[in-house]
């Protein structure tokens, strides 16, 4: 049986475990994104309501246009010259055999229904390399990952993340990351 | 369940003989650092010279598709 690990990439990477919260926001853990702006930190939140990242100086990825971001807050830089440590995700994919994947996507939806999205939130993401974001937006809208050819026992995806919110209050969705291993 | 060309019960379908290539696939579904249980089955592709097909298997229940 292969195993899914989620990790917030940092100076050290923090797990996101099944009852962890991604959180997307403002200047700090627990702070406001104002409408229409772009998340300008990222944290795991716990399900106790506690920082779990606070000593990991997490990464974050803000939203500037279709194919340009600010990571960690520095100069905007194009899309396609993130490197693999500064994405936000990491899914690490494990099994005791040699494994390929194909087919992989990932996108966010309502929680309930795979092909709704999340109310009053705009998510972009890229995986590393991409040279433009996709509004993943429901499976429909899902960003296309690269299919891992190279046999191994681990394969590792990064993505760069960054959320808006469209209207006031705790805005929520779910991530989900579809594939075949072969 | 996973071909096994040794045991009797396994046959391929005789007169497409022997596919080109077998290959075992498990879709998947992930949400934080979980697996989704509800998608978890077996898909063997089978590929022939003309055509290629999947056979995809779930707990009891078995089906063929085309591809």
């Amino acid at each position: 049986m292969s195993t899914f690990t989620w990790y917030l990439q940092g100076t050290t990477n923090t797990e996101i475990a099944e009852t962890d919260i991604l959180q997307f926001a403002g200047m700090g853990f627990n702070s406001t994104i104002i409408v229409g702006d772009y998340n300008k930190s990222t944290h795991v939140k716990t399900s106790a309501g506690a920082d779990k990242s606070s000593a990991n100086t997490p990464n974050n990825n803000r939203y500037v246009s279709s194919n340009q971001v600010s990571i960690n807050e520095g100069a905007n830089q194009s899309l396609s010259t993130v490197v693999d440590s500064e994405a936000t995700l990491l899914i690490k994919i494990e099994d005791t055999s040699d494994f390929e994947v194909e087919d992989a996507v990932f996108y966010v939806y309502n929680g309930t229904s795979v092909a709704t999205p999340p109310v009053d939130l705009d998510f972009q993401v890229a995986e590393v390399g991409d040279t433009d974001f996709t509004q993943a937006l429901g499976k429909g809208d899902a960003l296309a990952l690269d299919d891992k050819t190279v046999a191994s026992t681990e394969q590792n995806y990064y993505i760069v993340a960054s959320l808006s919110p469209e209207d006031f209050g705790t805005r929520t969705g779910t991530m989900r990351f579809e594939g075949v291993l072969i | 369940m996973i071909y096994n060309a040794d045991k009797p019960n396994h046959s391929y379908f005789a007169d497409w003989e022997k596919p080109q290539e077998v290959k075992i696939k498990r879709p998947f579904v992930s949400q934080r650092g979980k697996i989704n249980e509800d998608k978890i089955y077996e898909v063997a592709r089978l590929k022939y010279q003309n055509h290629t097909i999947e056979v995809c298997i779930d707990g009891e229940k078995v089906w063929i598709k085309k591809c």
